[in-house]
C-alpha cells in the first residue's frame, strides 16, 4: 500500500496544495458548466426558442448555486484522502449545517 | 436593458472581487431605483450575484493560494450556524435596533481598518498569541494549523502569518452569520475586518478567505429564493455573466494593489455602506 506524495497531511508550516488544487477544479469545472448554459441560453432567448432558453438558464442558475456545496464535498473527501481528520470533522459539520438550513429552507 | 444588466454586473462583481464581499451593495438598490424590480427578486438575484461573485473570484484566489482554505473552512462553521439562528430571530428581533448596531459595527471597522492603512502601520503585524489560542486543546490543534502564506506579486515576495485570536474570530464569524441572517446584507464587510483586525490575517489573505466563504452561505440563502420562485431568470442570467466576467478580472487585480491602498478602500466602503444605511433607517425613522 502507498500512497501518492500529495495525499497526505501537511505538517504545520506547510502549505495545502493538494486540496487547493481539487477545489480550484471544482470551482473551474461549476463555473464552466453553469456560465456555457446561461451564455447558451441567452443565445437561444435571442434566437426566439424561449422554452430551450429558460430551461438552459435554469440549469445555468442551478450548477452556480451547486458549486460551493460541492467544493465543501470535494473538501470532506480530500481531507479525508489526506487523514487529515481535526479539518475533516470541520468540513463535515459546515455541510451538516448546510443540509440543515436547505432543509430548514424549503419547509 | 440586457448590455444595461450586463453592465450592473461588471461594476458589482468588480467591487464584490476585490473586496472579498458580496457586490448585493450596489445590485440590490440599483435593480430596485433604476430597473423597477421588486424588492424580494432584487435581493434573489443579488444572492445569486454574491454566489457567482465568490465561485469566480475563488477560481483565481484558490489557485493562486491567496486563500487559506482551512481559516475558511473553520469560521464557516460559525457562520453557517449563525445565519441559521438569525433566519429564525428575525421576526423576534427588533429590527432598527439591529440596523443602529450594524452601523455602529461597520464604522467602528472602517475605522480600524483605515488605521490599518497608515503605510506605517501596515508591516507591524506582529503575531499575537497571548491568551489567544491556548484557550482548548482543539483550538490549539488549530493553531497549530491555520498558518497561512502566499505569494504577493506587488511585494515580489512570499508573506507568511500565524492566525490568532482563533476564539475571538469564531464568536465574531458567529456574529457576522447572525447579521447577515437577520439583515439580509452580505457577511463579507464583517469577515474582512474580522479576519484582518482581529486574526492578524494580511488583508490580501482575509479578501481571498472572505471571498471563498461568503459562496457557501450566499448559495444556502440562494436556493431558498430559487426554490420560492424569487429568481427570474431572465434578469438574472445576464448580470451574472457579468459578474463572472469581472470578477476573474478583480481577483487578479487585487494581490497587485498596495495592501495600504486596499484596505483604505476598504475602510471607504465600508463607511458608504454606513451610511447608506444610516440614511434608509432616518428616513423611516417615526418615533
Amino acid at each position: 500500500m502507498h500512497r501518492p506524495p500529495a495525499a497526505r497531511m501537511p505538517a504545520p508550516g506547510e502549505p495545502d496544495h493538494f486540496l487547493a488544487r481539487i477545489i480550484h477544479l471544482t470551482l473551474v469545472s461549476g463555473l464552466v458548466i453553469s456560465v456555457a448554459a446561461m451564455a447558451a441560453g441567452l443565445i437561444l432567448s435571442a434566437a426566439g426558442l424561449a422554452a430551450a432558453a429558460s430551461l438552459l438558464m435554469k440549469i445555468g442558475l442551478l450548477a452556480l448555486l451547486a458549486t460551493p456545496a460541492l467544493r465543501v464535498v470535494i473538501a470532506v473527501i480530500g481531507y479525508l484522502v489526506e487523514r487529515d481528520w481535526l479539518f475533516t470533522v470541520i468540513s463535515v459539520l459546515v455541510l451538516a449545517l448546510l443540509i440543515t438550513s436547505y432543509v430548514a429552507g424549503r419547509a | 436593458m440586457l448590455l444595461a444588466l450586463f453592465a450592473l454586473g461588471l461594476c458589482a462583481g468588480l467591487l464584490g472581487s476585490v473586496l472579498g464581499i458580496g457586490g448585493g451593495i450596489i445590485i440590490v438598490p440599483a435593480l430596485s431605483l433604476l430597473f423597477g424590480l421588486p424588492l424580494p427578486a432584487a435581493i434573489g438575484t443579488s444572492i445569486v450575484c454574491v454566489v457567482a461573485t465568490s465561485t469566480a473570484a475563488a477560481v483565481a484566489y484558490v489557485r493562486d493560494e491567496i486563500t487559506n482554505v482551512r481559516l475558511g473552512m473553520t469560521l464557516e462553521t460559525t457562520t453557517v450556524l449563525g445565519a441559521m439562528a438569525g433566519g429564525l430571530l428575525a421576526s423576534v428581533i427588533p429590527m432598527q435596533l439591529l440596523t443602529a448596531l450594524y452601523i455602529g459595527i461597520l464604522l467602528f471597522s472602517a475605522q480600524s481598518m483605515w488605521r490599518r492603512g497608515k503605510p506605517a502601520a501596515a508591516s507591524t503585524a506582529e503575531p499575537d498569541s497571548t491568551g489567544a489560542a491556548a484557550a482548548t486543546h482543539m483550538s490549539t490543534a488549530l493553531a497549530d494549523r491555520l498558518f497561512g502564506s502566499y505569494h504577493d506579486p506587488q511585494l515580489g515576495r512570499s508573506v507568511s502569518y500565524e492566525v490568532t485570536r482563533i476564539g475571538a474570530g469564531l464568536a465574531g464569524s458567529l456574529g457576522a452569520g447572525l447579521l447577515s441572517g437577520l439583515l439580509g446584507v452580505g457577511g463579507g464587510l464583517v469577515k474582512v475586518p474580522l479576519m484582518s483586525v482581529v486574526m492578524n490575517v494580511p488583508i490580501k489573505a482575509a479578501v481571498a478567505t472572505s471571498s471563498f466563504m461568503i459562496g457557501v452561505t450566499g448559495a444556502a440563502s440562494a436556493f431558498i429564493y430559487y426554490f420560492r420562485g424569487l429568481i427570474d431568470p431572465t434578469t438574472t442570467v445576464p448580470v451574472v455573466l457579468g459578474v463572472v466576467v469581472s470578477s476573474l478580472f478583480g481577483a487578479r487585480l487585487a494581490p497587485r494593489l498596495r495592501s495600504a491602498v486596499l484596505t483604505r478602500i476598504f475602510a471607504l466602503m465600508t463607511v458608504i455602506v454606513a451610511g447608506r444605511m444610516l440614511w434608509d433607517v432616518l428616513a423611516t425613522w417615526r418615533p
